[in-house]
């Protein structure tokens, strides 16, 4: 397989973000949410709106399902732009625009590139009874009553299966994601304080081994993240530019009945058929590859943990832990608040929740906040340089890792 | 409450398979009590779900029904205790986990029992209960599940 060029690792960097929130008192809807970030992104940038070349946008939001959303928001913003498109494999879309965007700069068809992304489902929909209705397949599991977290809980399930892990270590993984959480003021869970294990054990079961507290929940109400992306040259100029070290994707299936048939892969996911792989571990190993660094350079995560489990699998999978020891690094305490290698500081998909499609846009949000020091809730301790955003999207299908930095290489 | 698409009224009734013409034959055994799935006759791999060519191999072969003997294990599970909808409360607690079939294919599908017997490994059976939506469901085996 062709190896990612390290030169697109050198080409391209945010120099604008804008991040805009809601809630059922301040109700606004995917559009009013996406304008806002916009807006706020192209003054960060010290741009102006014409100056956009080019606009992506992950798939449609949750609460607004027009197909061309994209085409839409373009419009809405009486934008004309020489191209636009969807970057649309689930959540991880919205990950891979700030990849896309990067190569668009390369290539030189574009000066800058705005990438926005926004959803606000608790304020719009049912998101428990759509989501399984999406997410699983209409064919061979929909039929059969499962929720998303039923899907996810096969993994669970096998994870727990081959590697000893036990509920009460997912429970752990709630209470870290929670210290993190009530710190940042538009986190979902923040109301609800700090957690011990005893609680998240007490919470009752939604899809057996995921409790409660080791579910992301449905909030907060709405969000968007949009980035200006532009060339290195120009960011030198810019006052807080991020630069983009590299960036990865993969995707490895729609519903979870392909994926545990899957027999044969030339990406490598382990032996198959299995599922405690995913497609993480390629994303990554382009982007590290492509960044021209280790897992050891990180000094700051930002998941796509929806469920304990996924943190873990995502650890190890990202090369942070080796398969089936994520455990050893959530208790080695390095990724709380004070740790040397903090992780989800905005409280990870759990604690800050799942505004909907948006939540990885809330990721790459949360790493340029900590990266230029400038959190709305707790400030990384150790000073963070270079950082992996990661988001996931379906069910274990798609997956997309940026390294995102505050140096030029 | 914005449009929801084609689901939008599942939440009033049990929903019905989105049949794809690659799996017709599959859906006209379930009506007649019995499990198909395909296999390749390049590769002799079995293949689930249902297609037109073989995914595994490069032969470019039509894949071969085959009647399943309906017998396989528990791959995971998961004892759903919040459903997705009303439809679903009155049955709940119910358990839905992969099986594998012993000629080494999977279902994401129902496994009847107590939420208590379900363990990885356990041996199960297809079976094809009398419902508002026909569709196979495994049962644990009995002696297995007292084990």
């Amino acid at each position: 397989m062709k190896t990612p060029d390290r030169s697109l690792g050198r080409v391209a960097a945010i120099i604008g973000m804008g991040d805009s929130y809601a809630d059922k008192q301040d109700v606004k809807d995917p559009l009013q949410l996406a304008t806002e970030a916009s807006w706020a992104a192209f003054k960060d940038a010290g741009i102006r709106k014409d100056d956009i070349d080019i606009l992506l946008t992950g798939r449609s939001p949750w609460a607004d399902r027009r197909p061309q959303w994209n085409n839409i928001f373009a419009s809405h913003m009486q934008m004309p732009v020489r191209m636009t498109t969807e970057i649309t494999f689930h959540g991880a879309g919205v990950n891979a625009m700030i990849g896309q965007a990067a190569l668009a700069i390369a290539s030189g068809v574009a000066d800058y590139v705005l990438c926005v992304q926004s959803d606000a489902v608790e304020l719009f929909i049912d998101a428990t009874a759509v989501g399984a209705a999406t997410d699983a397949c209409p064919q061979f599991e929909f039929p059969y009553g499962p929720t998303i977290p039923t899907i996810y809980a096969q993994l669970a399930c096998r994870y727990m299966h081959e590697f000893g892990v036990t509920e009460e270590d997912f429970a752990e993984v709630a209470v870290q994601r929670q210290e993190w959480a009530i710190h940042h003021p538009k986190a979902a869970k923040r109301r609800h304080g700090l957690i011990t294990v005893d609680d998240v054990m007490r919470s009752p079961y939604i899809s057996s081994p995921l409790r409660r507290w080791m579910c992301a929940t449905w909030g907060p109400g709405g969000t968007a993240g949009a980035f200006v992306v532009t060339s290195v040259e120009r960011a030198k100029q810019a006052k807080r530019p991020i630069y983009i070290h590299g960036f990865g994707t993969c995707t490895t299936h729609e519903y979870l009945c392909e994926r545990i048939n899957l027999r044969k892969s030339r990406i490598p996911l382990g032996p198959l058929p299995a599922i405690t792989t995913t497609g993480a571990a390629h994303a990554a190993r382009e982007a590290y590859a492509m960044a021209d660094m280790t897992p050891a350079d990180m000094q700051l995560g930002a998941l796509a943990g929806n469920f304990s489990h996924t943190v873990l699998v995502q650890l190890e999978d990202l090369g942070f832990a080796p398969k089936g020891r994520a455990m050893d690094l959530v208790r080695s305490g390095r990724m709380r608040p004070g740790g040397d290698f903090p992780v989800d500081t905005n409280g990870g998909w759990m604690g800050f929740g799942q505004p909907g499609i948006s939540v990885a846009a809330d990721s790459l949000v949360e790493t340029v906040r900590q990266l230029r020091g400038d959190p709305l809730g707790l400030l990384a301790g150790n000073s963070p340089k270079r950082a992996m955003a990661y988001s996931a999207g379906g069910m274990l299908a798609c997956h997309s890792a940026v390294i995102l930095g505050t140096e030029a290489q | 409450m914005l449009e929801q698409g084609e689901f939008a009224d599942y939440t009033e009734s049990f929903p019905t398979p989105r049949v794809t013409q690659d799996a017709l034959p599959y859906w006209a055994a379930v009506k007649e009590g019995r499990l198909l799935f395909q296999r390749c006759p390049a590769c002799r791999g079995a293949i689930f779900p249902p297609r037109s060519i073989c995914p595994m191999c490069e032969a470019g072969a039509t894949p071969a029904w085959e009647e399943s003997k309906g017998a396989g294990s528990i791959y995971s599970y998961s004892v759903v205790h919040r459903p997705p909808s009303a439809v679903w409360r009155a049955r709940s607690p119910y358990t839905i986990g992969l099986v594998r079939l012993d000629e080494d294919w999977f279902l994401f599908t129902e496994i009847e029992g107590k939420p208590e017997d379900m363990a990885v490994d356990k041996r199960v059976q297809v079976a094809f209960p009398e419902r508002e939506v026909p569709l196979p469901v495994f049962r644990l085996v009995s002696g297995d599940a007292a084990r």
